[in-house]
């Protein structure tokens, strides 16, 4: 959360496009991170992303602080156009597809490395799990959010985030079995 | 395999900064459009609704005001057709005259009783003392009160 968030949602609400420029420099980074680990390409992401951040200006009238933040409130719409975008593109290229350095600092040395490789097994195994299992991953470990911004960002409660994340883990630890062996 | 920093290196992933750029511009140039056709719809939208709510206003001003001047052009038409009416009304008429002519001598001023007739009169026969003054104001005429002066 940027400090003095809520002042810049207000005035971004009365049209100040400055306000909202400063709100799209802090979350577009978390928003288009969380695009292209659900849709794997990074020309899709970046679409879908600057979809997101269309419509959160465009409709920015219509966020009420309902007490969790802005934030849940960008995730709740980039979530929909993910799930919008599955829903009219059937065909989808697997996360081993994106290449390290469209995605990551072109100076990122550490992608060259073995964390490299393991990071690529985990984003492929993570493409392998539920929607709601994928999301609740990057959200909370990725994008570090709290189980209640989760909650509120993908309409569930406390409890049901907390079960779901036991899941995804679960799951992943599961999946990330099956390929190392499958590698090896 | 560990987790958090697998996670953390996930972290890094950013998009192209021209993207960046490009997204940001388009983005706020389009809303700031948007916005301001917005905000002319609504204030159009909102000037309509005010002016409707004028306009009806007006109406049912007019309609009233028509309605009671109507009312009172037509009240004593419709009331001269009644033959009953009309006869309870001269009734009451006469009956309020009468009340305001007792008022009146009732309350006049000892001063201004030279005016009334029936005073002179009460005046003249207390000071000769030949007779009670009249009971009644009703009984004596003016042209009587001027004989009885005149005697």
């Amino acid at each position: 959360m940027i400090d003095g968030e809520e002042k810049l949602i207000a005035r971004a609400i009365r049209g100040e496009s400055s306000a909202f420029g400063t709100l799209y420099d802090h979350y577009q980074p978390k928003i288009y991170r969380f695009v292209v680990l659900r849709v794997g390409r990074s020309e899709e992401a970046e679409d879908i992303t600057h979809h997101v951040f269309l419509n959160a200006w465009l409709h920015i009238r219509t966020y009420e602080n309902l007490g969790f933040p802005f934030s849940s409130w960008l995730y709740r719409i980039a979530r929909n156009s993910v799930i919008d975008h599955y829903r009219t593109k059937r065909e989808h290229v697997s996360i081993d597809a994106i290449d390290p350095d469209v995605v990551a600092h072109p100076d990122d040395l550490e992608a060259r490395t073995d964390r490299a490789i393991e990071g690529a097994l985990v984003r492929a195994a993570l493409a392998t799990l539920k929607e709601e299992h994928q999301e609740v991953i990057i959200m909370r470990f990725v994008e570090e959010l709290s189980i209640k911004e989760v909650a509120a960002a993908v309409e569930k409660t406390e409890g049901a985030i907390k079960l779901l994340q036991h899941r995804a883990i679960k799951e992943l630890k599961k999946k990330l079995g099956e390929r190392t062996k499958a590698k090896k | 395999m560990d987790f958090h920093s697998i996670f953390k290196q996930l972290q890094k992933i950013e998009a192209d900064p021209g993207y960046v750029r490009r997204s940001r511009a388009i983005i706020l140039a389009q809303g700031e459009t948007s916005l301001l056709r917005v905000g002319l719809t609504r204030i159009f939208k909102e000037v309509l609704q005010s002016g409707s709510v004028l306009a009806l206003a007006s109406v049912v001003l007019v309609v009233v005001l028509g309605g009671v001047s109507a009312w009172r052009v037509l009240k004593p038409g419709l009331a001269a057709l009644d033959p009953a009416g009309l006869t309870a009304e001269a009734q009451a008429i006469d009956i309020q005259l009468e009340l305001a002519g007792v008022d009146y001598t009732e309350l006049v001023s000892p001063e201004s009783t030279l005016a009334d007739p029936a005073s002179v009169v009460k005046k003249v026969l207390r000071k000769e003392g030949e007779a009670p003054a009249p009971s009644s104001t009703e009984a004596v005429s003016v042209d009587e009160a001027l004989r009885l002066l005149a005697e």
